[in-house]
């Protein structure tokens, strides 16, 4: 059926709803906020008009039928002839749901149940409520006038549509019936004809080619850019062109481009679109816009039809046209993967030439790493993207969750601009939602409980996502109740996670909260509270190279800061060495390297702490920690790294400069060794080590006592 | 020619274009589209491109036996000339 011949089409159409019902929930919830937000009304009218369209072009006449009521609604709306209310709004909510629903049915190529049917049509009459007064805008009524074209409405903009088809359109799998069907849809189609001039004679007819092309002269209240939406689809297979009407230097251009057998003039007097005066070599553009509206033409029917002007209306929109592509991250990812290998390679090429001490091959091995370091930031900066872009659908779970427990939340999104690796933020989207919900849930108060205390009846709780040494950092702050700690620790006694008497930090105590099983929530809800989930997010955090950290004030609010890196494939390392091992350490990490000379060794404590410019910076051992080989060097080197607010001493042998170092994760066998992320492979063959830094702070932390006073402010 | 298909479309053209072709040098042309309900435009052209080659040699040619459905498909691409010579 349709489904299985437009495959290709049907995932863009699946993408393409995706984006567009994020729009409408986006613009629904910035309504909320302003009311008068006229772009948002129009974004949410644009968006719901579109999902019905390209629903249109593939047949899913359900989601045409239900989303034509709202769309109707929307219409008035933006008019000004209805007002739009916070309960309209909550409709809108369900309708963008419903329609997500419809398209899923759609897809499945399913019979919606009787509840599905239930709730489309108690949505459907809601619409229709809001459009009470009315007269002809039932369901029925609309879709009729749909159908067919609608010779009685007056429209505000006339818009002449010429293309092409692309001569391997029906290889390509397209077919334009679906957008000739919908043009009534957009309007009143004055003149349609097909241009069939360029089919070769039968004998020389190849059957899967498209040679044929049409031209279309369209009065619509739709904007061009809309006008051009419903080509989505088949914008790369033909040769599209949409001006208005009047416009006569583009009909000019459209005539001089189009290299039809039988000249496009001739085409379009025969079929009568244009009255042969607007041809007139001696008449402008300009006076035919001035003196337009006394024309007639004489039309395929014998009756006579205003000619295609421009009209008085709202002005038009200006067309911006994207330059945006739709890229299958498959191909980036593969992208990323070969030129991993191709710096390795060149890593191969380098360790050569030094062996060879061959200076020209090691100059041009320079060249090439820097030119690799472009493609490759070229390459990673394609899968960043905008952290709000994404995040901006939490506002639509703050609402709902706010709204089921009655709580009146003010959630803010700071920090929207800063980019994130697509699949990170991809990945890190349900750990954030739970934590969001878990605010909201345990963390905000009741706004009787808030107003007692003091407090305003509305929480507060923000998301704000910001860069810093070469991590994101995401925080999700509350001023809600904070963390019990007292029942933190009972529970986690309870569940025998600590022992008794064991000494915890306010932070080891908070971090409880992630252990398997430990909610301290007093209800349990459908929302949180059930202890599966901390754990789970800590773990989808932690896979992501990130970490989370807990602050929080009892009575004032709490802080979940989340750690992430950059990207995942790739990063800039710097090379060490200890014992007989290579390491690398995430370069943006490091702040410095000094030599343990005598003059440090002198003021160290029990080889756990150096004196650094009068600051006690804690000192990892790596040869210690991994049971190196002794040193083959008497020089040792520390590596000053910092993450977070923590800042400590990485102790090692040798260093050997930056790297490129490509990430390969390391088998199970390397599972439990403590701060190991991964490894690499370098030039000469050997393997080196990647440190994760937060793992060997965690773990120095843990196991040499060092605790907040190696703080960095 | 019958078409004993109740969909033809861009993967039956080659079939139909060859049987059409082998009528066209027969000297006439009649397609018996009783049995079609749905047709794309590959389909479209194919008979808007053996109508003109028809028209051309002056040969006949007939649509026969059109179903509303196609007739609303030719229809809604402003291509009911093709059925001017319709049995």
């Amino acid at each position: 059926m349709i489904a299985d011949r437009l495959t290709e089409e049907l995932e863009l159409f699946i993408e393409d709803s995706q984006e567009q019902l994020s729009y409408m929930e986006q613009a629904i919830l910035d309504i909320q906020e302003d009311a008068q937000d006229c772009d948002s009304i129009g974004a949410l009218f644009r968006a719901m008009h579109t999902i019905k369209g390209t629903a249109g072009m593939f047949g899913f006449d359900d989601v045409v039928n239900f989303t034509h009521v709202g769309e109707n609604l929307l219409s008035e709306v933006r008019e000004g002839k209805i007002e739009l209310t916070e309960p309209m709004l909550d409709t809108f909510l369900e309708v963008k749901d419903h329609t997500q629903l419809l398209i899923d049915v759609a897809m499945q190529q399913r019979n919606l149940t009787s509840e599905e049917q239930d709730k489309g049509n108690r949505l459907t009459e809601q619409l229709e409520k809001y459009l009470a007064g009315e007269v002809g805008t039932t369901v029925e009524k609309v879709i009729e006038s749909d159908t067919g074209t609608n010779t009685s409405e007056e429209h505000t903009n006339c818009y002449h549509i010429s293309f092409r088809m692309h001569a391997p359109f029906f290889t390509d799998g397209m077919d334009i019936i679906e957008i000739l069907k919908y043009f009534p849809v957009l309007g009143r189609v004055l003149y349609v004809f097909p241009v069939t001039c360029n089919i070769p004679p039968l004998i020389k007819y190849n059957p899967v080619e498209a040679y044929m092309g049409y031209e279309v002269l369209l009065e619509s209240d739709f904007s061009q850019e809309d006008i051009y939406s419903t080509f989505e689809f088949v914008k790369d297979d033909i040769d599209l062109d949409i001006f208005a009407s009047d416009d006569k230097k583009s009909l000019l251009n459209l005539l001089e481009k189009r290299k039809d057998k039988i000249d496009l003039k001739d085409q379009l007097l025969f079929y009568g679109c244009y009255p042969s005066k607007f041809f007139d070599e001696d008449e402008t553009t300009k006076e035919f816009v001035e003196k337009p509206e006394n024309i007639t033409i004489e039309t395929t029917t014998s009756t006579e039809v205003d000619v295609p002007v421009k009209r008085t209306g709202p002005k038009k929109k200006s067309i911006q046209k994207s330059f945006s592509l739709r890229v299958d991250s498959s191909k980036i990812d593969q992208l990323i993967n070969q030129i991993s290998e191709m710096v390795i390679a060149n890593a191969k090429i380098a360790q050569h030439a030094d062996t060879l001490d061959d200076t020209d091959l090691s100059e041009s091995a320079n060249i090439l790493s820097e030119m690799l370091e472009d493609i490759r930031t070229g390459v990673m900066n394609i899968r960043m993207v905008q952290v709000g872009d994404s995040f901006k659908k939490f506002k639509r779970i703050v609402h709902d969750v706010a709204k089921k427990l009655d709580k009146e939340i003010d959630f803010e999104i700071l920090g929207g601009e800063t980019e994130l690796d697509k699949m990170v933020v991809e990945k890190i989207s349900d750990p954030l939602m739970h934590m969001l919900r878990n605010s909201i849930d345990h963390g905000i108060e009741s706004k009787e409980e808030r107003i007692a205390k003091g407090k305003s009846p509305v929480g507060k709780v923000t998301l704000n996502t910001y860069p810093d040494a070469g991590t994101i950092v995401i925080e999700i702050s509350d001023d809600g109740g904070g963390l019990n700690k007292q029942k933190i620790l009972e529970k986690a006694l309870q569940n025998d996670v600590v022992t008794q008497g064991e000494h915890l930090s306010d932070k080891d105590i908070y971090q409880l909260i992630f252990e398997a099983g430990l909610s301290t929530a007093n209800e349990v809800s459908d929302i949180s509270g059930r202890g599966v989930g901390m754990d789970v997010v800590k773990q989808n955090i932690e896979s992501l190279r990130g970490t989370i950290d807990i602050d929080s004030k009892e009575g004032e609010g709490s802080t979940f800061t989340i750690r992430l890196p950059l990207t995942l494939a790739i990063i800039d390392g710097f090379l060490v060495q200890s014992g007989d091992t290579k390491y690398i350490v995430p370069l943006e990490m490091i702040q410095e390297c000094i030599e343990l000379d005598s003059h440090y060794k002198k003021q160290m404590k029990e080889d756990e702490f150096i004196n650094l410019r009068d600051t006690m910076l804690p000192l990892l051992d790596i040869r210690t920690l991994y049971k190196e080989a002794e040193s083959r060097t008497s020089r040792e080197n520390v590596v000053v790294v910092r993450y977070g607010d923590y800042r400590m001493g990485l102790r090692v042998d040798e260093l050997f400069g930056e790297f490129q170092t490509v990430i390969k994760p390391l088998g199970e066998v390397f599972k439990n060794v403590p701060g190991i992320s991964g490894g690499t492979l370098l030039g000469s063959g050997e393997i080196a080590l990647i440190f994760d830094i937060p793992k060997l702070i965690e773990y120095k932390i843990k196991h040499k006592g060092v605790s907040n006073d190696s703080r960095n402010g | 020619m019958l078409i004993e298909k109740n969909e033809i479309q861009i993967y039956d053209i080659d079939d139909i274009y060859a049987a059409v072709l082998q009528e066209f040098e027969g000297g006439s042309v009649t397609i018996d589209l009783s049995q079609v309900y749905h047709i794309d435009m590959s389909v479209i052209q194919l008979l808007i491109a053996t109508k003109q080659s028809c028209e051309e040699e002056k040969i006949p040619f007939h649509l026969q036996n059109i179903n509303t459905e196609v007739a609303t498909i030719l229809k809604q691409c402003a291509c009911e000339f093709l059925m001017e010579e319709a049995l």
